[in-house]
């Protein structure tokens, strides 16, 4: 498959013109190509070249499905995940698909279980879901098995089509999907992917569609610029964040405009004129263009598509309408417009909006106009926003956060005071403050730098936007709290902080990128411990069985293990501190998650205690503590382990006689030289010391003839 | 000096036992002549055992009568010069013998001591790693 064709498979687009077999197959196929159990009932394309490597392996997953990797479903794939056939052993299960996921990207897991006990008409139930290893490049995947659609509303988003009438959208679009965002809302989903191409007909006569997947990847990155609103269309895909009913509301009046045009509203318009236009002239103008609607097809597509959430028709209003009452939607309030206009970039610039979008895509041209004061008087002056203006200078005045280039972020902010409601956007990124969990995971697990989302955080930008909105929101306060902590763990070097720390806490069901996991997909600390395991056990295994990236992960995963033990782990920490720090971590791990024993594990580990031993000045101790560990990692515990390698009393006791050791070491010393001082003054010594005692000697013999003589003559 | 004067003036009062102390005496005597120390070992070692063999002839003379020609005779019969000058030969040896005696024993005693505690410090070391003789 050559790339181009590769992208648009990520797409969820047909095959091109080079896969001519696969395009004519497509074609040939009906729309509704139901997927029977088993095998799929017609071919659906031909492979891929990168599926057809692995041809005829199937991939079993959780022992109840089976997925075909060589037969691949365009028709059912997108950008985050491609669809595959796949039939389940238990045959009364029902038609199935499945798609499998990017690595890297973190899945929706908090609507997982919502989705999944999820059996409404309108929504594409997902079976089951699982991971398993992938033969296209032998890494484990996320797999969710769906319920098979019979086929897609439509071909896809650019092909056109005829026009569907007003009545039959009404009557097998309009109403069905609004009982299945009845559902959501009662759900408190938000759907984030709704657009034509990601919603299915259930059955062949296509009169039930049903909301495609939401759950593989982060919420709005599969969404054309064309189906989300001004401020979530500004922002990069992965980044958008956690949207609003509204939001989903919006993409359905789209959605309904889509199928009444038999094509993408304003298709031929790239992503940025696009959204000039929906600022300028409102999303509705922007998307209809010319195109005339008839008075009752309009009041919906109208009220979804008015751009400020607040006077967005509600499902409450679809209802009314759907029941034959009548709506004015609020017409579209352009923004202000200035009296003169402001000239930027070679462009005229009339409103604050499209002025901040332009700021915002030349940050240096920005910081030049800001200097001079030309913003301050064409905000005062021309546009005559005083309130603006001030929001304005305090902006230029702030100085929020401490990394960066200081013009950059000014121009940041100066963009965020002149349109609060735009993302974050700072040196060619675009960002919601609930989305950079989902920026970080795109930019990390493609390898890519995360430098400037960093800087984003630690500069205090997102607290910035939260300040500088009209209309505060009861989230903003978790959301503000949670920021500050992403700026507290950049701050720190440790393991277990940085970028990596923020990418885990902000994204719950990111699966740990280390690696040291060689592709193994890995969300919980059981598996963690059993992939080490298994990694422990080859030959080529890492030096060290804790980079940065797991240290992260298991912070992140709150009671795992304890920050402290973590921290210990820094590279610049002394060795034996290091490696004792490595065994206290694995035996709380394995007691908190009740691990099975890790042989391999504690191999690998007792491999690098080495420096521990160090700690031990006794030469014995140190041996006979190798011979124990040795013993001690058959088991695979770690909880002896640590008793061993961390025992206070012992190293206190080896403290103790080792001082012992040294004062004994100093007297031999000193009586060594002693001896010596006296061996070199022997002569002198013996001769002062020898007279004296021949003298002392004479005296006691002189004394006893004395006494002998006195008793002789006594006798 | 004052052995001059308390030798003249025994000798007004006991010529015999004078003259025959003073004769027994000369090893001490050239004892203290040569001994220029302080200390006086020499004359210490010497002059007691010297005296010691003094003593029976000068308890003889007095028992025999206390005359000159006791004490003359005493001074040459050769078992009582033995005894004298025997005596303070053995002083001599003592004093001359013992230093030498001494310096090999504190050699022995010293290097015997030296390799006790050199084989301790090598045990220490392999126990317990350089780091035990590093100075604080």
């Amino acid at each position: 498959m050559a790339p181009s064709d590769l992208a648009s498979f990520l797409a969820g687009e047909p095959p091109g013109p080079t896969d001519a077999t696969a395009g004519e197959t497509a074609a040939a196929a009906p729309a509704a190509r139901p997927v029977v159990a088993g095998r799929p009932a017609a071919p659906v394309a031909r492979p891929a070249a990168s599926m057809a490597a692995d041809s005829g392996t199937v991939v079993t997953l959780l022992d109840r499905y089976e997925i075909f990797p060589d037969q691949p479903l365009p028709e059912f794939s997108h950008a985050g995940a491609g669809a595959f056939a796949a039939r389940p052993r238990d045959r009364a299960a029902g038609n199935v698909f499945a798609y499998v996921g990017r690595t890297g990207l973190p899945v929706r897991a908090e609507i997982l279980g919502v989705m999944g006990g999820a059996e409404h008409a309108g929504l594409m139930a997902i079976v089951d879901h699982g991971v398993a290893e992938w033969p296209a490049d032998r890494a484990e995947r996320r797999i969710f098995v769906c319920e098979a659609p019979a086929g897609r509303l439509v071909e896809s988003l650019t092909a056109a089509q005829a026009p569907m009438g007003e009545d039959q959208v009404t009557r097998t679009f309009i109403r069905p999907v609004v009982a299945a965002l009845h559902e959501l809302q009662g759900r408190r989903v938000f759907h984030g992917a709704i657009n034509p191409a990601n919603i299915f007909r259930r059955d062949v006569q296509g009169n039930t569609p049903m909301l495609g997947d939401c759950t593989t990847v982060p919420p709005g990155f599969i969404q054309p610029v064309a189906f989300e609103t001004v401020e979530r269309g500004m922002t990069d895909a992965a980044a958008r964040g956690e949207g609003t009913p509204a939001d989903d509301l919006y993409a359905f009046g789209v959605s309904i405009l889509h199928l009444l045009l038999g094509r993408q509203p304003a298709a031929e318009t790239d992503d940025r004129t696009l959204l000039a236009a929906k600022i300028g002239k409102g999303s509705y103008g922007a998307l209809i263009g010319n195109t005339r609607l008839s008075l009752t097809t309009m009041e919906p597509v109208r009220g979804l598509l008015v751009d400020d959430p607040d006077d967005r028709w509600t499902l409450d209003d679809l209802e009314l309408w759907l029941s034959g009452r009548r709506l004015s939607p609020k017409q579209a309030k352009p923004p202000p417009r200035a009296s003169r206009s402001i000239a930027f970039g070679g462009t005229e610039h009339w409103n604050a909006r499209l002025l901040a979008t332009a700021l915002a895509a030349d940050p240096q041209a920005a910081n030049t106009m800001i200097e001079r004061g030309d913003l301050d008087v064409w905000l005062r002056r021309s546009l005559g926003d005083e309130e603006m203006a001030d929001r304005v200078v305090e902006a230029n005045k702030a100085l929020f956060g401490w990394t960066g280039p200081m013009e950059a972020r000014r121009v940041s902010r100066v963009v965020m005071a002149l349109d609060p409601r735009a993302p974050i956007r700072y040196a060619g990124r675009s960002v919601m403050p609930d989305g950079f969990g989902g920026a970080l995971a795109e930019v990390l697990a493609s390898g890519g730098g995360a430098q400037v989302l960093a800087e984003m955080i630690t500069g205090q930008l997102p607290m910035f936007w939260i300040s500088a909105q009209q209309r505060l929101r009861p989230e903003f306060v978790s959301l503000a709290t949670r920021l500050d902590q992403l700026s507290g763990f950049l701050r720190r070097q440790e393991p277990g902080y940085g970028l990596e720390r923020c990418l885990y806490e902000l994204n719950p069901s990111m699966p740990c990128i280390s690696p040291i996991l060689k592709g193994v997909y890995v969300v919980d600390v059981a598996g963690l411990l059993g992939t080490l395991e298994r990694v422990a056990g080859d030959a080529d295994r890492p030096g060290e069985p804790i980079d940065r990236h797991i240290a992260a992960f298991l912070l992140s995963r709150k009671g795992a293990v304890g920050s402290r033990t973590i921290e210990a782990l820094a590279v610049d920490a002394p060795a034996e501190r290091r490696c004792v720090a490595f065994v206290e971590s694995f035996d709380e791990l394995q007691r908190k998650a009740q691990a099975p024993p890790l042989p391999n594990l504690c191999q690998w580990v007792a491999s690098m205690i080495g420096p521990a031993f160090e700690r031990y000045h006794s030469r014995t101790l140190r041996d006979r503590l190798r011979d124990e560990i040795g013993r001690l990692v058959t088991d695979g515990q770690f909880g002896p382990l640590r008793g061993l390698v961390g025992s206070a009393t012992l190293i206190q006791r080896d403290a103790i006689a080792f001082d012992r050791a040294r004062r004994l070491h100093v007297h031999a010393g000193r009586v060594i030289a002693l001896r010596q001082r006296e061996l070199e003054n022997k002569a002198v010594i013996a001769g002062a010391v020898g007279r004296q005692a021949a003298a002392i000697i004479a005296c006691l013999l002189a004394a006893l003839l004395l006494a002998g003589i006195v008793v002789m003559q006594a006798i | 000096m004052w052995v001059i004067i308390c030798a003249v003036a025994a000798g007004f009062v006991a010529p015999p036992t004078t003259v025959l102390v003073l004769a027994g005496l000369v090893p001490t005597l050239v004892a203290l002549i040569v001994d220029r120390t302080a200390e006086r070992h020499a004359v210490i070692a010497v002059g007691t055992l010297n005296f010691a063999g003094v003593a029976p002839s000068v308890i003889a003379l007095w028992r025999d009568g206390h005359t000159m020609d006791a004490a003359l005779r005493l001074l040459i019969d050769p078992l009582s010069m033995l005894v004298m000058l025997g005596a303070a030969a053995i002083g001599w040896v003592l004093y001359l013998g013992v230093p030498s005696v001494l310096a090999v024993f504190l050699t022995h005693r010293n290097e015997a001591e030296i390799r006790r505690m050199v084989a301790r410090r090598e045990d220490l070391v392999a126990e317990w790693g350089p780091e035990v003789a590093a100075k604080d």
